[in-house]
């Protein structure tokens, strides 16, 4: 349910002399984005705390489909710090062609001021040890390690028969974890939210190509070719745009919920919650996902989607939170 | 097969055919060579159901002997949609099936056989195994995971 996969890659079939891609026409596992967790630094006990961390995995079943960031792509997490959805800070991450097995990362913020490097050069981890570098006030990680995301996916499928047990427990994910001094965030807690997305090179030009705000919510409520229009489209057009049903996303996320719930009211109240789909995320108040603030690594988010899209109908999906979280940046387990 | 009915071909095959892909299919997702006792059949839903869009295919498919009652079944869950299909497994729900009996009554291909490998399969499901295919209605009936499943044949 979160959004391992929402995006996979084209595939080209051959039959005869004629080649088709089928699937969605863009993307690949390297920027399929899985989660986004912004945090604050566990520890850090000053009240009003310092420092956040923020986490953008990618590549889901890493390294079974892809073993590298993709170079020439950008991997970005956008912050709105007034309530517009326009993004006003950008955090964007690119990373050099991988050579001889290494792989190296730059990161930069972003602002209406201009672009300012944070670090270039940063190695990427394909091992178990993480590669870590300290930059100033910020700590920069990227490369395989443990998915952090529990769910019984199958049970999802399965028609929310939840008995399967919890398909990611021994996955990997490729993470970009950025510990980030709040400052860097705005100053404007109460109305900042973030949202990830992945830009792809096509022809020339950097076109969107996936996005993930809170979890799950292209897997759950998007149907087929949509999957890829709401990816594209930026979270400000969410509520008005139109999928391919010709009804607004809007609309279309009340009749699913109203459905599920059996209550129109409801289904509204909860599409109006959802859209946009971008994480909350106000760094002055404990970080709690059931609160619509922020996401912890071990916020169960499958049981709070699966009470709110029900109306309290199912509450579970009976997996918790993984063991191998760590204590100390980059805060995600060692890799399977 | 023409240019239109390749391009729907492709569309409806989905990553998971790539195998399949290359040979002569047709569209009613079911091969039985005239005169031959050979028969094959793929066939996929999109899960989980309505009013949930799916995200997966449950995908089965079958080469079988229809004289000898002998061949394989592979049931399989990939990533996508029906129309959608990516090429990636879903890990841990392969089952590979080894036909014992096949049945023929009319439009109706009645499958049994056994999970090659027991230790695949989860607390609710059965070693043994059914397929029925309904050639009229072009559906094939299937168990997936203890449950069973209604599929079109592609």
């Amino acid at each position: 349910m979160s959004d391992h996969l929402d995006s996979p890659g084209p595939v080209a079939l051959t039959v005869d002399d004629d080649t088709a891609n089928v699937g969605p026409p863009k993307g690949d596992a390297k920027t399929d984005i899985t989660d986004l967790f912004a945090f604050l630094k566990p520890g850090d006990d000053s009240e009003l705390p310092g420092k956040s961390i923020l986490i953008l995995n990618v590549n889901p079943l890493a390294p079974a489909l892809a073993n590298e960031f993709e170079p020439g792509a950008e991997y970005l997490i956008e912050v709105d710090t007034n309530g517009d959805v326009i993004p006003d800070i950008t955090f964007s991450f690119a990373f050099s062609p991988k050579v001889g097995g290494s792989q190296t990362a730059t990161v930069r913020r972003i602002d209406a001021g201009g672009s300012r490097s944070i670090v270039s050069g940063a190695p990427v981890s394909f091992g178990k040890t993480p590669q870590i570098t300290v930059a100033g006030p910020y700590k920069v990680f990227a490369g395989l390690r443990s998915d952090p995301f529990f769910f019984d996916l199958l049970g999802f499928i399965d028609d929310f028969n939840f008995v399967h047990g919890d398909l990611f427990v021994d996955k990997n994910v490729f993470s970009i974890v950025l510990e980030v001094p709040n400052r860097a965030l705005g100053s404007t807690p109460s109305t900042t939210a973030l949202w990830a997305r992945t830009r792809i090179m096509q022809d020339g030009s950097l076109v969107n190509d996936d996005r993930v705000g809170r979890a799950g919510i292209n897997t759950v409520f998007n149907h087929g070719p949509d999957k890829n229009i709401f990816n594209g489209i930026d979270p400000s057009a969410d509520r008005a745009t139109i999928n391919s049903e010709g009804i607004t996303f809007l609309q279309s996320f009340a009749d699913t919920v109203t459905a599920l719930s059996g209550d129109a009211a409801y289904g509204a109240a909860i599409a109006n919650a959802l859209l946009p789909d971008v994480l909350n995320y106000d760094f002055s108040k404990p970080t709690d996902y059931a609160k619509l603030n922020g996401r912890n690594l071990q916020d169960d988010v499958i049981g709070i989607s699966l009470s709110l899209v029900t109306k309290g109908a199912l509450t579970t999906d009976n997996v918790g939170p993984h063991s191998d979280y760590l204590d100390r940046f980059p805060y995600v387990g060692t890799p399977h | 097969m023409g240019p239109v009915e390749r391009r729907e071909f492709l569309k409806m095959a989905g990553g998971g055919a790539l195998a399949i892909a290359a040979t002569t299919l047709p569209l009613a997702g079911i091969l039985e060579w005239p005169g031959s006792n050979r028969l094959q059949f793929r066939a996929a839903v999109g899960m989980p159901s309505n009013p949930l869009p799916a995200y997966a295919s449950y995908v089965v498919e079958g080469n079988l002997d229809l004289i000898l009652g002998k061949g394989t079944v592979r049931k399989s869950l990939y990533f996508g949609a029906p129309n959608a299909m990516s090429n990636i497994l879903f890990p841990g729900a392969e089952r590979l099936i080894q036909v014992t009996d096949i049945q023929r009554s009319g439009e109706t291909i009645k499958i049994a056989g056994v999970v090659d490998d027991s230790a695949t399969l989860g607390a609710q499901e059965s070693r043994n195994a059914s397929i029925v295919i309904d050639l009229t209605r072009k559906t094939a009936q299937a168990d997936f995971l203890g449950r069973t499943m209604q599929l079109r044949l592609l």
